[in-house]
């Protein structure tokens, strides 16, 4: 019990980012068909030569990495199944051969209790674990700077500020610009035709206060008759939210952008109804699918962002086909963070063909420090990893040359991708663009053969 | 008008739920004699159940209904009375509180081994259609579930006023908790009668339990216990006895509630600070004001006033050969763990070690105060946060030394301390620690949020001190440097804190506080002064805790508000009576409980063992749940052991020895004598 606020959710920051549209990005306008890094002579041949490699975790027949998840919590997270996505991706590499003779293998789990225990477990994990590489999905990242200071190839879903300055750290996305203005949710609030906005946020939790904030900044950027009738961002978590749609009822919204997670939006869009106020919200965490079983007439007409290319895009890109083929095969329960850890065990695997068959933890970070542009064969927006370590909130070089989302309406009880064209599921604004109105953003894929 | 007829209705259905509670917990006093903290807990045993039954299962709304409510929820009122609280009858309010405190601890855990949902859902309540709105008047709405619960708080207070004013039953209740040896020679079977307000008791909060999710849209035990809290506040209005008046006074907490969230602007800082602490606030003030709330209230044993001398402690039973040979083994197991973690076990132990060196040095805290001044303070994770956040802020934004700052930011502690003491003067027992969780809540909900004491939602930078020549910083991991001048530095200052602690017992205020334990009125008739001895006993507590939150805060560098919960010092409160809150040995030995149970012993040890002794069997690790589980019912031991389990089997097992030592000289001293005849 020990505070669920403590949680307070991070969740919603990686999603911040989207809906800001500023963390991630990318240089490459073209549509790569692998990561890109210059000088690179890794050939799959050279994938099964072993060599002795004297570094922590590799032994002759495995490479082991240890995962830190918050696996308890109280908000509904379900981090544990990062893990699950991990195991997939290293199953289906084990089961062609490995890499450089061995397998890949998870040997420690460890829990850091709703992101409180962070520092210590990393701590532990430093020095029990004898891993080659850390994976984490966690609330807090407060162990950010050991694992920079050890020197440890870190994989991580990526909703923490401090993973920011850190070059051993390669999130799902890269280093989050929480406050900057963004073009996604003005682009969309004028498209549909919104003319009053209300923003909410907790106000104990940084990411969520700066979530709030950056969509505001946003609101007023691009889109100047759209107004900002309704903010709190002081919100306690599990709060009592009658008061505030009680006054945003009388302000006339029509859109809320919330920087809150699932069970706070469910508390609202309940609120919303009993009040009888006919607002749509956009949710920034909502790309779960027991979720929208449980609760889609409710969200009927909302829209989200999902953190990668969607599974209901059609066509379905063959990176998507071949892990839902894996999903289906071992028969876990895939949700959000599942893709995600997936993804992260594709970006580790790709830094380990990066660093050879000699490898070592700095030669798979040195490795992928030169790839320009990972996409996990298009599952995500392309990152530079030669910049995109760097804190974009006070440098916009580091910002990227596109901002992408992927974005999705409930309806019918369904996902169902919206303002993309077929086959190019990231609708992408370019930053710089400082138009009143953003233009109508293009449609584009990063999947090899440039569609799903 | 609109807003203020919206305001109303709101306020009445969050009302409602806090009125349930609050005549749960009276009709809990009235029959048992136990302020049931865990209340809470056993709602959400039904919330679980019946979420489980109707929601996930899909049974239909009365079966559901009946097997959480009717039937689950009187059972566990039985199962508590007939294990625990039936044996309790006779024991000081404080070890009834404390057991209902470990039980508060444990019941979720172990319902949260069966049952998980923590993402909210759609909450299908107890009436069909719950989520259906009427518009009673343009802008008013209210819904199905708002009613059921109005309603059936309503129809709980009516019947259970008339069952205290106009039943047999109802007057048999009361008497068996005043005296039931005397209900007994009446002809009136005591226990039937006290098994039977428990399950009535239990049925209120199933009720309760099964009603709350609908406010709340999710089954969370944390939703019960913040409930509690605002509950207890309206308990306490009605002087845990007068059920209308409980009502009356959850249904008014919640529309005061409502009315200042729709007045105050939104967005505010302080506005938004104020809702949810509006409960604390209410509970501190009624605690401090209402002159009915007083210790005696509810003991008519004349003895009931007067605890029973503590235990012999385990020191006490043994012979100068033994002392010796007990601290030689002492010494022996602490020279072999420091040898062990400076120059064989890897840094993670040296870590474990500092932080449990810290911990049993705010866990000390609690040995002043309730060891030897018999008191529960659930402060004392806030006064561990003053430490933390005021010598953080001083250090970092004054250029102050760190050990300084450390020093004034607990000396800032012990004053707000010495404040609660002088202020709760009038209050003990229960009273006074609901006093001080309230002023926990509140500095939680408040004070914490400003950016210049809890530094406002960020976390908090702090800082390593450097003494002389010597800099405590943290070593670069993989470096050859260790952090063990910081263990060095947490080892000394436990030294002298522990030093401290037996000097305070063994000197004046110590005996004044034995004496006090015993009997205040006793005390006060051979001069001793309660209000001098009371406020330095809270002072020295509290300056403990803050130098103990100031010193894991430097250690940790960096921190959040999250560090120095209430909730945590509730748990802190369990471990520490479980195991020994008499001594600074107890206080050693619950901080490594702490840090160990969860890190090592449930993910490491437990396995290893059960994988070992079992060759089929592969588990990775057990649920840290059950840390909450072991030491709760740990807890519920305390009224039999207020010396605390480790202590207690300590002075049993000293006995043994000692007893083995005295045969053997017995009979050498016979064959000395048989062989010199």
């Amino acid at each position: 019990m020990v505070a669920r606020r403590l949680a307070v959710v991070a969740l919603v920051g990686g999603l911040f980012a989207a809906a800001c549209g500023n963390s991630g990005g990318t240089d490459k306008t073209t549509t790569p068909t692998d990561s890109t890094v210059p000088g690179a002579t890794t050939t799959t041949a050279d994938l099964s030569v072993h060599l002795d490699v004297d570094a922590p975790g590799v032994t002759d027949t495995e490479i082991q990495v240890a995962v830190i998840t918050s696996k308890t919590n109280p908000i509904g997270g379900k981090y544990e199944q990062f893990i699950d996505g991990i195991e997939l991706f290293f199953d289906k590499i084990n089961s062609e051969g490995g890499i450089y003779g061995r397998k890949l293998v998870i040997t420690t789990e460890r829990d850091d209790i709703i992101g409180l225990k962070n520092a210590e477990e990393v701590r532990a994990s430093l020095s029990e674990d004898n891993a080659f590489a850390t994976f984490l999905a966690t609330l807090e990242l407060s162990g950010a700077s050991l694992l920079a200071e050890a020197g440890m190839p870190t994989f991580t879903w990526n909703i923490n500020p401090q993973m920011a300055g850190n070059d051993n750290i390669f999130g799902s996305i890269g280093a989050i610009c929480f406050v900057c203005t963004g073009h996604f949710l003005p682009w969309v609030a004028d498209y549909e035709g919104y003319s009053k906005v209300g923003i909410l946020a907790y106000g104990i939790s940084p990411s969520s206060v700066l979530c709030a904030e950056g969509t505001k900044k946003s609101y007023e950027a691009h889109t100047p008759d759209i107004d900002v009738v309704f903010y709190d961002d002081t919100l306690e978590f599990g709060a009592d939210l009658s008061a505030q749609v009680a006054e945003m009822k009388s302000a006339g919204v029509e859109l809320i952008s919330s920087c809150m997670d699932t069970n706070e939006v469910f508390k609202l869009q309940t609120e919303l109804k009993k009040q009888g106020l006919d607002a749509v919200q956009y949710l920034p965490n909502a790309y779960d699918h027991e979720f929208l079983a449980d609760n889609a007439e409710l969200f009927e007409g909302a829209f989200l962002v999902s953190q990668y290319v969607p599974w209901e895009q059609s066509p379905q890109s063959p990176a998507t086909v071949e892990y839902l083929k894996w999903v289906e095969s071992s028969g876990v329960n895939a949700v959000e963070l599942t893709q995600v850890g997936w993804i992260a065990a594709r970006q580790f695997y790709e830094g380990l063909k990066l660093a050879g068959p000699q490898f070592s933890q700095q030669g798979v970070i040195d490795g992928l420090n030169k790839v320009t542009d990972f996409s996990a064969d298009g599952l995500i927006v392309p990152i530079d990893w030669t910049k995109q370590h760097k804190d974009p909130t006070n440098d916009p070089s580091v910002r990227g040359e596109f901002e992408c989302v992927t974005a999705l309406k409930i309806t019918g009880g369904k996902f169902v991708p919206a303002y993309n064209e077929p086959g190019k599921p990231w609708i992408c604004f370019d930053p710089a663009d400082e138009a009143p109105i953003p233009d109508f953003p293009s449609s584009r894929s990063f999947a090899p053969g440039g569609e799903g | 008008m609109e807003k203020f007829l919206s305001a109303l209705i709101e306020g009445m259905s969050f009302g409602g739920v806090y009125a349930l509670v609050a005549v749960g917990l009276v009709l809990a006093y009235k029959t048992s004699g136990v302020f049931n903290i865990a209340f809470g807990a056993q709602a959400f045993v039904s919330g679980a159940i019946y979420y489980q039954l109707h929601n996930r299962s899909e049974w239909p709304i009365i079966p559901a209904f009946l097997l959480a409510v009717v039937v689950a929820a009187p059972l566990v009122g039985a199962a508590l009375d007939r294990m625990l609280f039936r044996h309790l009858r006779t024991a000081p309010p404080l070890s009834r509180l404390v057991v209902a405190l470990g039980l508060l601890v444990a019941i979720p855990e172990v319902v949260g081994l069966f049952f998980k949902v923590t993402q909210a859902t759609q909450y299908k309540g107890i009436v069909p259609g719950g989520e259906i709105v009427y518009r009673p008047l343009s802008g008013v709405a209210i819904t199905r579930d708002d009613l059921s619960i109005i309603l059936s708080a309503a129809l709980v207070a009516i019947g259970l006023t008339i069952l205290f004013r106009y039943t047999s039953l109802g007057l048999r209740m009361r008497a068996v908790v005043e005296s039931p040896r005397l209900t007994e020679l009446n002809g009136i079977r005591s226990d039937i009668v006290g098994t039977t307000a428990w399950m009535l008791s239990s049925f209120v909060a199933g009720l309760a339990g099964v009603l709350l999710p609908t406010v709340f849209q999710q089954v969370s035990v944390i939703n019960y216990t913040t409930l509690l809290t605002a509950a207890i506040a309206a308990a306490v209005l009605a002087s845990l006895t007068s059920i209308p008046i409980a009502f009356a006074g959850g249904i008014g907490l919640g529309i005061l509630q409502q009315f200042v969230s729709r007045y105050l602007p939104t967005g505010n800082v302080f506005a938004s600070n104020v809702k949810p602490s509006l409960p604390f606030i209410v509970l501190f003030v009624v605690l401090l004001f209402k002159r009915s709330l007083s210790y005696e209230q509810g003991l008519k044993d004349p003895l009931a006033g007067v605890d029973p001398p503590p235990p012999v402690p385990a020191s006490a039973v043994r012979s100068r050969e033994l002392t010796i040979g007990t601290r030689i083994f002492g010494f022996v197991v602490g020279t072999w763990w420091f040898y062990s973690v400076l120059f064989l076990w890897n840094d993670i132990w040296l870590d474990r070690t500092i932080r449990i060196l810290i911990y049993a040095i705010i866990f000390c805290s609690i040995v002043v105060i309730t060891g030897m001044a018999g008191q529960i303070s659930f402060a004392q994770a806030t006064f561990a946060g003053m430490g933390a956040f005021f010598s953080a802020q001083i250090a970092t934004k004054q250029g102050v030394s760190v050990i300084a700052a450390i020093f004034i930011a607990s000396a800032v502690a012990a004053v707000v301390g010495a404040l609660i003491g002088l202020i709760a003067l009038r209050r003990r027992g229960i009273f006074l620690a609901l006093a001080t969780y309230a002023f926990a809540l509140f500095f939680d909900n408040t004070m914490v949020r400003y950016d210049w004491v809890g530094g406002g939602i960020f976390a908090i930078e702090s800082q390593r001190p450097v003494v002389g020549p010597v800099d405590f910083a943290r070593p670069v991991p993989g470096s050859t440097t260790r952090d063990t001048a910081f263990l060095v530095l947490v080892l000394v200052v436990l030294t002298l804190v522990g030093i401290a602690i037996i000097w305070m017992r063994n000197g004046t205020t110590g005996r004044f506080l034995d004496a006090l334990r015993g009997s205040e009125t006793a005390a006060a008739s051979i001069g001793i002064n309660a209000t001098k001895a009371r406020i330095i006993a809270f002072a020295v507590s509290a300056f403990i805790a803050g130098l103990g939150g100031g010193l894991l805060a430097s250690y940790k560098i960096q921190f959040s508000s999250l560090d120095y919960k209430a909730e945590l010092g509730l748990f802190w409160v369990v471990i520490v009576v479980t195991l020994g809150p008499r001594t600074v040995e107890g206080a050693i030995q619950a901080a490594a409980g702490f840090v160990l149970f969860q890190e090592w012993v449930l993910p490491t040890a437990i396995p290893w063992l059960y994988n070992h002794a079992l060759p089929f069997a592969d588990i990775t690790a057990i649920s840290i749940g059950w840390q909450q589980i072991f030491f709760g019912l740990g807890a519920v031991t305390y009224a039999k052991h207020p010396e605390g389990i480790l202590e207690s089997n300590k002075t049993a097992s000293l006995t043994r020895v000692q007893g083995l030592i005295d045969r053997f000289k017995s009979r050498r001293d016979s064959e000395i004598e048989t062989a010199s005849v």
